[in-house]
């Protein structure tokens, strides 16, 4: 039996949705397993000021539900940030999975949601072994973000360059591994960052 | 140096500017960053942009650098970057970044050979 994920009403007060934003869809409202089933799950709630030790069991903190725009941009930081600090995987890996979190955040917000008002879902975890990992969740239209071809002529002089479409290519080379589901109307992008080599 | 918003001061002398951005560039700020930025090159013959006060920065950021240079290209002026930290780095080695920019190494405009372009 998988644990119950609370926090959600705490999380509202923390981001004010704006009045136009629809009731959150039912699909987020499940709980969320980072670990396999049957891992026993060290479940913490997601402290407002320094964050705790870090674990060295698998755990997850509650689920942050944010408004899908990009006002909830810093909330989803703070965030990513503090399970990053937990795992302890360094300010480097902190900040990759942050940018990643951030940039298939926006994609679904600018290019999922469009001018339609949703909901993201984040929970944020490690398995206690230094892996910080992150699921983000909403409800656009499925999209996987590995289907999209790496952007082509990144040497290219500055007046070819694209000026956008290099958010998801940035998201996918900045962690470890990634993993997309779509279940039950809802796109998944599962993020796992470790300190590389480079970041001792 | 002029305070055009919280992430970006701007001061122009003689044609050379100085556009240094500070803080977090993310898709919250970035568009009008680049804005401001753009709105103030006519005349523009040399831009330094200092990223040195910047903490981090996403895609939205590098849109803006993108942005800069096509206008300096159009319009002949010559753009350097100093002030990289390595998030910054490793986003602009990540999208091949590092080897477009010229990158200023001292207020003096120096350019450094490694990344620079000829």
């Amino acid at each position: 039996m998988s644990p119950r994920i609370h926090g959600r009403a705490r999380w509202r007060r923390r981001l004010a949705a704006p009045e136009s934003a629809p009731t959150l869809p039912a699909a987020l409202l499940e709980p969320t397993r980072l670990h396999p089933p049957g891992t026993a799950i060290r479940q913490g709630a997601y402290p407002d000021g320094v964050p705790d030790e870090p674990q060295t069991t698998p755990w997850q903190y509650t689920t942050l539900y944010a408004p899908g725009d990009t006002s909830s941009l810093a909330a989803i930081a703070d965030y990513v940030l503090c399970v990053a600090r937990r795992c302890a995987v360094g300010k480097a890996a902190g900040g990759r999975l942050r940018l990643a979190v951030e940039e298939l955040a926006v994609n679904a917000v600018v290019h999922g949601y469009g001018a339609r008002r949703g909901w993201l879902a984040l929970v944020g975890g490690g398995d206690g072994r230094g892996a910080a990992m992150v699921q983000l969740r909403d409800t656009a239209p499925p999209f996987d973000p590995n289907s999209v071809p790496p952007p082509e002529g990144l040497a290219r002089p500055w007046r070819d360059q694209r000026v956008g479409g290099l958010g998801i290519h940035l998201a996918l080379s900045s962690v470890e591994e990634y993993r997309y589901q779509r279940v039950r109307g809802e796109n998944r992008s599962t993020l796992l960052v470790r300190r590389r080599e480079e970041e001792t | 140096m002029s305070r055009l918003c919280s992430e970006l001061d701007f001061s122009v002398c003689d044609g050379a500017a100085v556009a240094r951005l500070s803080g977090e560039i993310t898709s919250a700020n970035g568009p009008r960053i680049g804005e401001l930025v753009l709105e103030r090159l006519d005349g523009v013959t040399q831009l330094r942009v200092d990223l040195a006060d910047v903490e981090y920065m996403s895609s939205a950021g590098l849109r803006v650098l993108v942005l800069i240079h096509r206008r300096a290209e159009a319009t002949g002026a010559k753009v350097t970057v100093s002030g990289l930290k390595p998030q910054l780095r490793f986003i602009m080695q990540a999208v091949g970044f590092l080897d477009l920019i010229t990158e200023a190494v001292d207020e003096s405009y120096t350019e450094a050979p490694a990344h620079g372009r000829p």
